[in-house]
């Protein structure tokens, strides 16, 4: 008798971390997906850029430019979700784009909860978001 | 560490302070002007940065070239700049803890303050909106003014204000298009008011211009429309909206939806009060300023002896009081610091106060308009996020209410809400106005949440950084407990 309920319930645990991984490479696919499709050039044209610079976001080399805050750059390299909300892990991204919400907060240059969008890129910066 | 002597110490560099700091600075003040932000000038202020590039066709209204020639003038006076500096604590005696660059902490002791701390942007909360995707027009105006980005190519706009115009006006110009900007006040409501307000012209037609450059450019306005719920997995994907009557309810039918990756919503704003209630100063709550403000005398002195406040957090009215004022705050600030005689002070100082007058006018009859109706804040529907750093929702924020917490610090202590990273600088000016509906009280008898320092969030490396600088140079250990 135990040896069958220890089973079923082996069996369980093991449909519950399946389903999970699937949940989890679902939404990972989502992501990736949608970032590509988010890869239009949102940079306006008709402003002239001078200088690019090299950052590394969640390890990926990415263009931006001198002068951009790490907000603006990570959001015309596709990345919406920018960490996770507290209590019931849902993605967000910023809201206010001025320093009050605290709704862009990354990691920079391995430092937790920078505001995104109060600090501007550098060369070879080095930045860690919380998409999934 | 001794704190580093100033005689004005202006904090925020938006409209009113680089104006203070400018006329301060001629009359050889020792000026330090103080700001959050990367460069100096606020919101309105802002521009692509110099090293990032030049913008071919931008052009700038009369009011935002004054602005940035005052900007100018400050690179050239000898007025201390400092930037990325965030204050996180006052103390008695004018004593600022000042956080710069996220990297070292010491305090400044100036002989008098000027807050010019400006506002933010208020939200009316619906279902949905903490998805990814869904942004304010703050923000979508930051990102094109500052960095050169669109928010999307194609945006829906939403909520209530003149400047959800201002913006889509300005996303069209830089080549993005607007899907419609759904406005939630009446077109009737907006005309009555233009007889009101008749003698301020100049921004009448400022705001006729933006809206009929949109009309001509094919964009769809929608006047009494609400958001009612943006929809999406894991990012917007689709808003659903609806026609409302003059109360606020939904009229059954006028439902549509929007397929759209990106909405940007505001709802007015609210000011940035925070530092002025910490140091102490006295605070007043007028539907006409745009609620909670920092009480001032004619000369803009508050409740605290030698502290001043200018610009949005005395009303609410836009760049022209805030310029107003800052000139108005010098000045005073000169007199009571003896720089400037009383024949000379008296004409200014009449002329500037007739001036304010009329923008304050202007400004009561706009956030009269403006104003979230009590019924739009009884509809939020329960499930809906409140406080989006601790994911307090409308249900549980009403049942602290049934269960007897019926003040915002009652409310904050039961559900944690307003207790997250932005404390509660998003979800507060909701609370009050939900408190307000359901306790049926006025505003003004809705205690506000207490402020304490650290005013926004420090790093402890921060912390130890300063404190450190201040064993090397006094000795002294840092004792904890108390």
């Amino acid at each position: 008798m135990a040896i069958v309920l220890g089973g079923i319930l082996q069996e369980c645990v093991h449909l519950v971390a399946e389903e999970r991984t699937i949940v989890w490479t679902e939404s990972r696919l989502q992501i990736l997906y949608y970032r590509e499709a988010m890869m239009e050039d949102l940079r306006i044209p008709t402003i002239v850029r001078k200088e690019t610079v090299t950052i590394f976001v969640n390890g990926k080399e990415t263009r931006a430019y001198k002068g951009e805050t790490v907000l603006a750059a990570l959001h015309a390299a596709g990345y919406r979700i920018l960490n996770r909300s507290r209590d019931i892990g849902e993605g967000r991204g910023p809201l206010c784009g001025m320093g009050v919400c605290y709704g862009c907060l990354v990691s920079i240059k391995g430092i937790q909860n920078q505001r995104s969008c109060m600090i501007e890129v550098e060369e070879e910066m080095e930045i860690t978001t919380d998409e999934t | 560490m001794k704190p580093k002597r100033y005689d004005v110490a202006i904090v925020g560099s938006g409209f009113s302070g680089i104006v203070a700091a400018n006329t301060l600075a001629d009359h050889n003040l020792n000026v330090v002007l103080l700001d959050e932000n990367i460069h100096i000038g606020g919101q309105i202020l802002r521009t692509i940065p110099e090293q990032l590039g030049t913008h071919t066709v931008s052009e700038s209204d009369k009011v935002r070239k004054t602005g940035f020639r005052f900007i100018e003038n400050i690179k050239q006076k000898k007025i201390t700049v400092m930037n990325q500096t965030v204050v996180l604590a006052i103390y008695p005696e004018r004593e600022l803890l000042v956080e710069e660059n996220e990297k070292s902490v010491f305090t400044i002791r100036p002989e008098v303050i000027l807050f010019a701390t400006g506002a933010r942007e208020r939200f009316l909360p619906f279902k949905g909106w903490t998805l990814p995707g869904v942004i304010s027009t703050g923000a979508v105006q930051v990102l094109m003014k500052s960095s050169g980005i669109l928010f999307s190519k194609k945006i829906l706009i939403g909520g209530s204000g003149l400047f959800l115009f201002a913006v889509a006006h300005d996303f069209v110009k830089n080549g993005g298009s607007v899907v419609a900007v759904l406005e939630q006040t009446s077109m009737i409501a907006k005309l009555a008011l233009l007889t009101q307000v008749s003698h301020q012209f100049s921004k009448l037609t400022e705001g006729a211009r933006y809206i009929s450059k949109l009309v001509f450019s094919g964009v769809p306005i929608r006047h009494r429309t609400k958001i009612i719920e943006a929809r999406g997995d894991q990012y917007v994907q689709e808003v659903l909206t609806a026609k409302v009557d003059q109360k606020g309810a939904v009229r059954k039918g006028s439902e549509r939806i929007y397929q759209t990756s990106a909405l940007a919503i505001g709802y007015g704003f609210t000011p940035n009060i925070e530092l002025p209630q910490l140091a102490g100063c006295e605070l007043e709550y007028e539907e006409g300023k745009g609620g909670w403000v920092v009480k001032v005398t004619d000369a803009l002195e508050t409740s605290v002896q030698n502290v001043y406040a200018a610009g949005e957090i005395t009303g609410i009215a836009g760049a022209l009081k805030s310029l107003n004022e800052g000139v108005l705050a010098a000045l005073s600030i000169l007199k009571k610091l003896e720089k400037i005689e009383e024949r000379e002070f008296l004409p200014q100082f009449q002329r500037i106060t007739t001036q304010r007058r009329h923008h304050l006018s202007f400004g009561n009859y706009f956030n009269a308009l403006y104003r979230i109706p009590d019924e739009a804040i009884s509809l939020i529907p329960d499930e809906t996020v409140i406080c989006r750093c601790e994911d307090v929702t409308m249900g549980n924020i009403k049942n602290a209410l049934s269960d007897g917490f019926q003040t915002p610090g009652a409310i904050k202590r039961a559900t944690r809400i307003g207790m997250g990273r932005c404390q509660g600088r998003i979800c507060g000016s909701v609370l009050y106005d939900i408190v307000a509906a359901y306790t049926k009280k006025p505003g003004s008898r809705i205690p506000l949440l207490s402020v304490r320092p650290p005013v926004k969030p420090v790093s402890l490396g921060s912390l130890v950084a300063g404190h450190e600088e201040c064993e090397a140079n006094t000795g002294a250990t840092l004792h904890g407990g108390g």
